[in-house]
């Protein structure tokens, strides 16, 4: 049973050279977004290794926020294409074992964009509520 | 001095282990002169390890069901030393893939379902057989294991190795390195713009495979076997897990995958097109190790599915 006053858990893990940055101008910009984010920073999208994805989910994360620089802007040159390998493997991976690959999202957002940011983390938010909680959570999140 | 005793205690496995340890050959005999062999089912004639014990126990086999846990406890109260022999026993092995299914969906496919069965009535397995577990389990999901000799089966040069540390008192350790490590293929550069199956196109036999495009899980996998695979021509399927400090080599592996496609974004293939060169993803990367991986299971939901909340925003 859906507790009825369940919000999603999200881990985001933001690249500090775009989204983090990204992130920060939607909190000066006051843009409201939901809360529901813990946000990680990490020097590229590349870095996020698939293991720490896995993990978030196992340790019944609702969803998985990747953020990193649009193409063509990764500090690191070909860091972002390569996440964008991993996270497509990775959401097959989910759905082979049976987890809705839908937990897992990868987005572009750079330090210009702090109302991307919002959006993205809004409509992350409502898709994961649609999923409802995740299904290691036994049927309610922890409080 | 009495000297050290071994058993070998053997639980859900094909028994290829086993034919390893006989694989010694000529060592065998040196082996044998040097430790007492109290019990091991495939050539003496016990039912179970000496009551008073041994100095190594060797477990092949992951856990199924009841008998085998009873099984397995015996034998780690009867050992000084546990050592999870063989892919199954650390790691789940081949059968651990059987996760991806609930117990039941197996007995029905089994007892009812497969071509070959005739089985009206359907009748799901007498109960005087000891009753299957929920899910294959890796010795380690219950018991302390000392030493992991990884490897479907272990090489018998490693088996050698073990059993001489154990009998000189020495730690036994694999190295930390992966089998690419010990690969002598040649690696040039990682600069892949397709991924192929095995055996659907030309292989460069002196070249890297997944350079090539071709799935070879040495990246992913620990070092042990000098690479006997590759160096007989033949991708590593990674049956000696990990390496040590990586929970799941399914993400080991993905995370390569992610780095040795070209650079140049006009060459590289589109994520959703690897995604498709890689059928049965779980199968492939996890081919030995899924029962000892991040999930160790699928995620069975239950059919009834509680309605979806409202969104709100
Ligand atoms: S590890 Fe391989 S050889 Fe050993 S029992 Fe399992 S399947 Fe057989
Ligand atoms: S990927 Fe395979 S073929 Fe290439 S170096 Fe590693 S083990 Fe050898
Ligand atoms: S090369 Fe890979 S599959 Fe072959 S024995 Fe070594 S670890 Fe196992
Ligand atoms: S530096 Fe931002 S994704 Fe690589």
């Amino acid at each position: 049973m859906t507790n009825k006053n369940w919000e999603p858990k999200i881990v985001c893990f933001a690249c500090r050279w775009c989204s983090y940055a990204g992130a920060d101008m939607a909190g000066t910009s006051r843009i409201q977004y939901p809360a529901n984010a813990r946000v990680i920073r990490v020097n590229c999208s590349g870095r996020v290794d698939p293991q720490f994805i896995l993990r978030a989910l196992k340790l019944k994360a609702d969803g998985v926020l990747i953020a990193g620089c649009h193409f063509g802007d990764c500090h690191y040159i070909s860091g972002n294409y390569q996440t964008s390998r991993r996270v497509a493997l990775l959401k097959e991976y989910l759905k082979e074992i049976g987890l809705e690959p839908e937990r897992l999202r990868l987005e572009w957002i750079s330090a210009a964009e702090g109302h991307k940011f919002a959006e993205t983390m809004k409509a992350f938010v409502n898709e994961i509520k649609l999923l409802g909680p995740n299904p290691l959570a036994n049927g309610g999140p922890e409080k | 001095m009495t000297k050290p005793s071994l058993a070998v205690e053997t639980l859900s496995i094909c028994s290829g282990c086993e034919i390893a340890i006989l694989d010694l050959h000529l060592a065998l005999a040196d082996v044998l002169d040097a430790i007492d062999l109290k019990y091991i089912q495939v050539l003496m004639d016990h039912r179970e390890p000496p009551k008073e014990g041994v100095t190594v126990g060797f477990v092949s086999g992951g856990v199924r069901n009841e008998e085998h846990l009873e099984r397995l406890k015996m034998l780690r109260e009867r050992s000084q030393i546990l050592v999870a022999f063989g892919a199954c026993s650390a790691f789940g092995g081949v059968p651990g893939l059987a996760n991806l299914h609930t117990k039941d969906e197996i007995m029905e496919e089994v007892y009812i379902n497969t071509k070959s069965t005739v089985n009206p009535k359907k009748i799901i397995p007498p109960k005087i057989v000891p009753p299957m577990l929920e899910e294959l389990h890796p010795v380690d999901d219950f018991v302390k294991v000392d030493y992991v000799l990884p490897g479907c089966p272990p090489p018998p040069k490693l088996i050698a190795e073990l059993v001489t540390c154990l009998l000189e008192g020495r730690e036994f350790h694999l190295e930390p390195k992966t089998v690419c490590d010990q690969c002598p293929l040649i690696k040039e550069e990682k600069a892949v713009t397709e991924f192929k199956r095995w055996g659907t196109d030309i292989v460069f036999t002196e070249r890297c495979f997944l350079e090539q495009g071709y799935q070879c899980l040495g990246p992913s996998t620990q070092a042990g076997c000098e690479a006997r695979c590759p160096t007989a021509l033949s991708p590593c399927r990674g049956c000696f897990g990990p390496t040590e400090n990586v929970e799941d080599q399914a993400a080991k592996m993905i995370g390569a995958l992610g780095s040795i496609v070209v650079q140049d974004p006009s060459k590289a293939p589109a994520p959703e097109k690897i995604v498709k060169e890689v059928p049965d993803l779980v199968g492939t990367y996890l081919r030995f190790t899924f029962a000892h991986s991040t999930f160790k299971k699928a995620v069975h939901t239950p059919t009834v599915k509680t309605k979806p909340m409202k969104a709100t925003t």
